[in-house]
């Protein structure tokens, strides 16, 4: 009982926190709001010592912490400063709990924008995931845990697992709804499935060859409700040709800009 | 008799010592490796969450910093290997932000510095990371160490960095002087490495193909097998005389392309060349062209002494409508056995013998190229478009 | 007599240890250029230079004989290489079995009418030429059985491109194999006429999807020896050569060759064992007669990995084949034998095969008996045979520790210590009896010939790999490794 309204109130507070600076403010634009959670179950003080000293001395960032000692837990919130900042200070907090912790400790990381997140739900949705993640070592992303409902999805096929879970991360970010398939058969089966909005495919697969695939897809989705993204090394024409005659919207070279790619990701949607 | 057991002897204790001496690298050289493997992998997953951040940061304003804690210089080798794993990936702003977070961290300094080291399998280790970081400051000390390799496959790994690093058009070309000097005639190889180049490298290639030399003039040929340089369509022309083969070869491909510019009258001049192989290129490439002399020239192509150049004279024959069609058909009919008949045969049966959709598939084709050029054109507007972002 | 004896046994002394001698010279003069060959595979990006354009398309030429088990595995497999341009032409040598069918309904071919086939090689007249636009490489023939040469001549006469590459019907290439020759053939494409890829043993190791995912050593004890064997031939051996110029053979279950070259020579000859050792004898002919600067290459990366024989009739059929087609090779061209005017290769080359490789039965065996004889008289003296053992035993064994050492450096593909410590051992177990038997076969392979013994010998084809380990074998065709 007491956990829970200490949740509660953790989420209340980031809310009007967040209202207060964030959409009321002095200022006339939105600024960005980065959210850093952590909880640290051995060593609670120190931990808010450490990372208030973090935040003001070493980043020097403006921020607005909201203690919650009854769950061994603190919301810092950084406002004005780059994703980028708050994501390495989460490197450095994390850095510093290995130390200090004991292994007892979690990490996570959320960025509220100035559209969907104007409301209390979402506060909680996000204590709620924090309050449920076990004591791990890696710094959690919450838009990386939160299924995306609505939005559109797009099926990844690719062998090459780096690059892959780049694209996963980056458009997870952007907010669509990612499936990942490393050789062809995996990605026809999510597929048939999942009944993407777009395919991003490579040529060079295993299992089925890179046009057998376009064929399949295109067989089995023969109105082109799916928009398809070829995306591979192959800098041939003949083989641009090739992939445009079997029926794909698309064609991106690696290497890639990956702000390019989303974009053509997204004028196909 | 003795003496030779004594010599069978001495190799035998010989033998032995050098199997000894072997067996010891062998384990010594596999526990190390298998040790260096197990690091390899610590370093990753110890800097995971790092290399999440700049991976999920590289699109953001803001800088990306190192990691919280230097990593050590064990950890770093690994932790460069990964990032110029990135760097060879990505295009673009993300690319150039890994690129100066390289520098920040110096890596580039200490390459720099075991670029002078007295082993050449060091300094070609140098020499290939710089190249994964683009480095430009390790461009002078590249170009030294290209000179002082083999040519051979080492020459090539140099080069390749250079031209993943340079800077200034001059460094491009005289990596590209070096490397024709080093004899092998791999110009598609270089043709390759130079595209490694962000730089503009044309006006160099236009140089090229304008000298007399025949290395720089096959490199500029093969070269422009990705990319057309203004206003050359007279010297390839030109080119189609030289006094190599390979060379009126590779010019004749370039102007018998499909997308080419050249004019019909030359086409049906090169239907007459004294080589074989341009022949053919020459009767291949009529079929896209619709003039009045075509149908002649090819007609008198089906003559030819070369299989491929009456093969292809025939189908070229086929595409040209009622007038190519009648042609083949009356050297097919008049011929008899003759050569020429029989390829007018041979492209007859292609098109009529036993396919009835072969229009239909004459059809797909030209829908699927409409669909082709529409999406290209869409395309280049949208990365004019990008472009001016 | 006992000093004949002796004397014919000493010799035979000699000549074991002139073999080492005159092999490690070479290791030794050529170890700048394995080294060259070693970076180069090692720092070149293969990833981007698949795609690149200036990367010349491939034909893969597939001979097929009795197929149907393990047919459409291998095509699916190759169809999926990290190449941006080449084709699979699949020739189907007359099989008795199913083989075409198979591949027509797999991949829902039909004959294509708009091919027309020029006959530079002559070959057996295809009948009918299947294709599936949904799978723009894939070419299957169809013709009547006229064996494997043949069926390689007819695929070069339907081939589009000006690369081809001679593929076993059972050899699974590695993705990047196809990309790591081209480079090779990239560095000097003017001069390289053919270019041998490296043969491994697939037995043992984890297989999915048409990969080798996990590299073990076989379980079994033939296929064991047979992977130390394809080491020493291929590490040990090849790579020397090629750096000299001196190539003899490039394996026939991986070999890529300028097509325009094969065709003047003639093809590949038919009818008889050892044409993949043949078309290099002949391309190395036709170069050295006509003066033309050449190279035959040799790309230790490029791995392709096969079946190798797991019981004792189907793998003594195959050497003795082996032995069939060598000896025919050898007296074919003899007239290359120490002839100055064929360079490296005759002068060096061929005496060594020769002497080495196609007599070593004889010249072991004989000594060997001399030795035996001679002791057998004069039982004091029994040391000599030990030592005549002693030295062949570690001539062999330092040329196995250094093709290990050599893999250590460069390939490393048995990451694990155990498996290094295995084949340390399997090393020396090999002369307890396999090499014994290799002189064997290869004796029986001459006789064979002798006797104008002109089949194919035993062979089964069975499925690939449902289980990674242990699983039957499958023949491959072809020339020695």
């Amino acid at each position: 009982m007491n956990n829970v309204s200490a949740v509660r109130k953790l989420n209340d507070r980031m809310y009007q926190a967040v209202l207060e600076k964030f959409w009321f403010g002095d200022r006339k634009k939105p600024v960005s709001c980065g959210i850093l959670l952590v909880r640290s179950v051995h060593a609670y003080d120190e931990m808010l010592a450490a990372v208030r000293g973090l935040i003001e001395t070493e980043r020097r960032l403006p921020a607005e912490v909201l203690a919650d000692p009854a769950g061994r837990q603190a919301a810092f919130l950084l406002f004005d400063s780059p994703w980028s900042e708050t994501h390495y200070l989460a490197l450095m907090v994390k850095g510093l709990l290995k130390n200090i912790a004991d292994g007892e400790y979690a990490v996570m990381l959320a960025r509220v924008k100035d559209r969907a997140e104007r409301n209390p739900q979402w506060f909680e949705e996000v204590v709620e995931l924090f309050e449920q993640l076990p004591a791990t070592e890696e710094i959690v992303l919450f838009h990386e845990r939160k299924a995306a409902t609505e939005s559109q999805s797009v099926l990844l096929v690719d062998g090459d697992e780096e690059v892959r879970g780049y694209l996963q991360l980056r458009l997870k970010m952007k907010g669509y709804r990612v499936l990942a398939a490393r050789d062809g058969r995996q990605g026809l089966d999510l597929f048939r499935r999942e009944k993407p909005d777009v395919v991003v495919t490579d040529l060079n697969l295993s299992g089925i060859d890179g046009y057998h695939l376009l064929t399949r897809l295109r067989g089995e989705d023969p109105d082109a409700g799916s928009k398809i993204v070829v995306f591979t090394d192959n800098r041939v024409e003949e083989a641009k040709r090739k992939c445009f005659e079997l029926g794909v919207d698309d064609y991106v070279t690696k290497p890639f800009s990956p702000a390019d790619l989303e974009a053509r990701i997204e004028r196909l949607l | 008799m003795y003496s030779n057991l004594q010599i069978a002897h001495y190799y035998i204790v010989a033998v032995t010592a050098l199997i000894a001496a072997g067996l010891a690298v062998l384990f010594t050289l596999k526990y190390s490796n298998i040790r260096k493997r197990k690091l390899a992998e610590q370093v990753s997953a110890k800097y995971e969450d790092w290399f999440t951040y700049l991976l999920a940061n590289l699109d953001g304003d803001g800088k990306l910093h190192p990691p919280p804690e230097p990593p050590s210089a064990a950890e770093s080798g690994v932790l460069l290997d990964r990032l110029i794993f990135w760097i060879d990936r990505l295009k673009g702003k993300q690319q150039a932000k890994l690129i100066s977070l390289c520098e920040e961290m110096g890596f580039v300094d200490r390459q720099l510095a075991r670029i002078e080291s007295p082993f050449e399998w060091v300094r070609l280790d140098a020499a290939y990371r710089l190249g994964g970081m683009r480095a430009h400051r390790g461009v002078p000390a590249m170009l030294k160490l290209l000179e002082a390799v083999k040519p051979g496959p080492l020459s090539f790994i140099v080069a390749r960095a250079i031209a993943k690093s340079a800077a200034r058009p001059g460094e491009l070309r005289e990596m590209a002087l070096k490397l024709l000097a080093g004899k092998p005639d791999s110009y598609e190889l270089a043709a390759d490495i130079l595209q490694e180049s962000e730089l503009d490298y044309a006006p160099m290639l236009a140089e090229f193909l304008a000298s007399e030399d025949e290395g720089k003039i096959l490199l500029a040929l093969a070269a422009m097998k990705q990319r057309t340089i203004e206003g050359s369509a007279d010297r390839l022309y030109e080119l189609t005389v030289f006094k190599r083969k390979e060379v009126r070869l590779q010019a004749a491909k370039l102007l018998t392309q499909p997308g080419s510019d050249v004019s019909p009258e030359r086409l049906e001049a090169l239907l007459f060349h004294r080589d074989g192989e341009v022949r053919a290129m020459a009767a291949e490439a009529l079929g896209r062209v619709d003039a009045s002399g075509t149908v002649a020239a090819l007609r008198v192509a089906l003559n030819d002494e070369e299989w491929h150049v009456r093969y292809h004279s025939a189908k070229s024959l086929a595409r040209q409508g009622e007038a190519g069609l009648a042609a083949l058909r009356l050297a097919a009919a008049e011929g008899e056995d003759g050569p020429a008949a029989e390829a007018a045969r041979a492209v007859l049966r292609e098109r009529f013998g036993g396919d009835p959709s072969a229009g239909e598939e004459a059809e797909k084709g030209s829908e699927s190229a409409k669909r082709f050029a529409a999406s290209a054109a869409f395309f280049e507007r949208k990365t004019e478009l990008a472009n001016e972002n | 007599m006992r000093e004949l004896l002796l004397g014919y046994g000493t010799v035979i002394m000699y000549y074991v240890m002139a073999v080492s001698l005159i092999y490690f010279t070479l290791m030794f003069l050529s170890y700048r250029g394995i080294y060259s060959m070693i970076k180069g595979a090692v720092y070149s990006r293969f990833q981007s230079l698949s795609g690149s354009a200036h990367a010349p398309p491939v034909s893969l030429l597939v001979p097929a004989y009795n197929e149907e088990l393990t047919i459409i595995e291998n095509v699916k497999s190759l169809l999926t290489l990290n190449y941006h341009t080449y084709e699979v032409i699949v020739i189907n040598d007359g099989s008795k079995d199913n083989t075409l069918q198979v591949l027509i309904d797999a991949f829902e071919l039909k004959p294509k009418t708009d091919e027309t086939v020029h006959y530079a090689i002559d070959s057996t007249k295809i009948k009918a030429v299947y294709y599936n636009p949904a799978h723009p490489n894939l070419y299957v023939v169809d013709k009547n059985n006229g064996g494997k040469a043949d069926s390689l001549n007819a695929g070069i006469n339907l081939s589009h491109y000006p690369l081809i590459c001679s593929i076993d019907a059972d050899s699974l290439l590695e993705k990047d194999a196809l990309i790591r020759m081209a480079r090779v053939y990239m560095e000097n494409p003017a001069e390289t006429v053919a270019i041998g890829g490296n043969v491994r043993i697939a037995n043992g190791c984890v297989i999915r999807d048409g990969d080798v995912k996990d590299v073990r050593l076989p379980r079994k004890i033939w296929p064991m020896f047979q992977t130390l064997e394809y080491l020493k031939a291929f590490l040990g051996g090849r790579i020397g050569w090629s750096h000299i110029n001196g190539l003899i053979i490039v394996s026939g279950a991986f070999g890529m060759f300028r097509k325009d070259y094969v065709v003047k020579v003639g093809g590949y000859r038919e009818g008889y064992p050892g044409e993949d050792m043949n078309i290099i004898i002949k391309l190395h002919r036709y170069m050295l007669k006509n003066k033309l600067p050449y190279r035959v290459a040799y790309c230790p990366d490029a791995v392709c990995w096969t079946q190798a024989p797991d019981t004792y009739r189907i793998l003594s059929s195959q050497r003795k084949r082996w032995g069939r087609g060598n000896l025919k090779n050898m007296l074919e061209n003899r007239d290359l034998f120490l002839n100055p005017k064929y360079k490296v290769f005759g002068l060096l080359t061929v005496p060594y095969n020769v002497l080495f490789e196609t007599l070593n039965p004889y010249f072991k065996l004989t000594g060997l008996l001399a030795l035996i004889g001679y002791v057998a008289m004069d039982m004091t003296h029994w040391p000599i045979l030990l030592t005549f053992a002693a030295i062949n035993f570690l001539n062999g064994y330092l040329l196995a520790v250094g093709s290990l050492l050599l893999e250590e450096l460069a390939f490393r593909r048995y990451p694990r210590m155990r498996d290094t410590l295995k084949m340390v051992g399997f090393a020396a177990l090999m002369f307890l009896g396999y090499y014994q038997l290799g002189v064997l076969w290869r004796l029986q392979g001459h006789i064979e010939f002798l006797r104008k013994n002109n089949s194919w010998g035993v062979m089964t084809r069975q499925s690939w790999n449902q289980e990674p380990i242990g699983k039957p074998s499958t023949v491959t065709t072809g020339g020695e490794a």
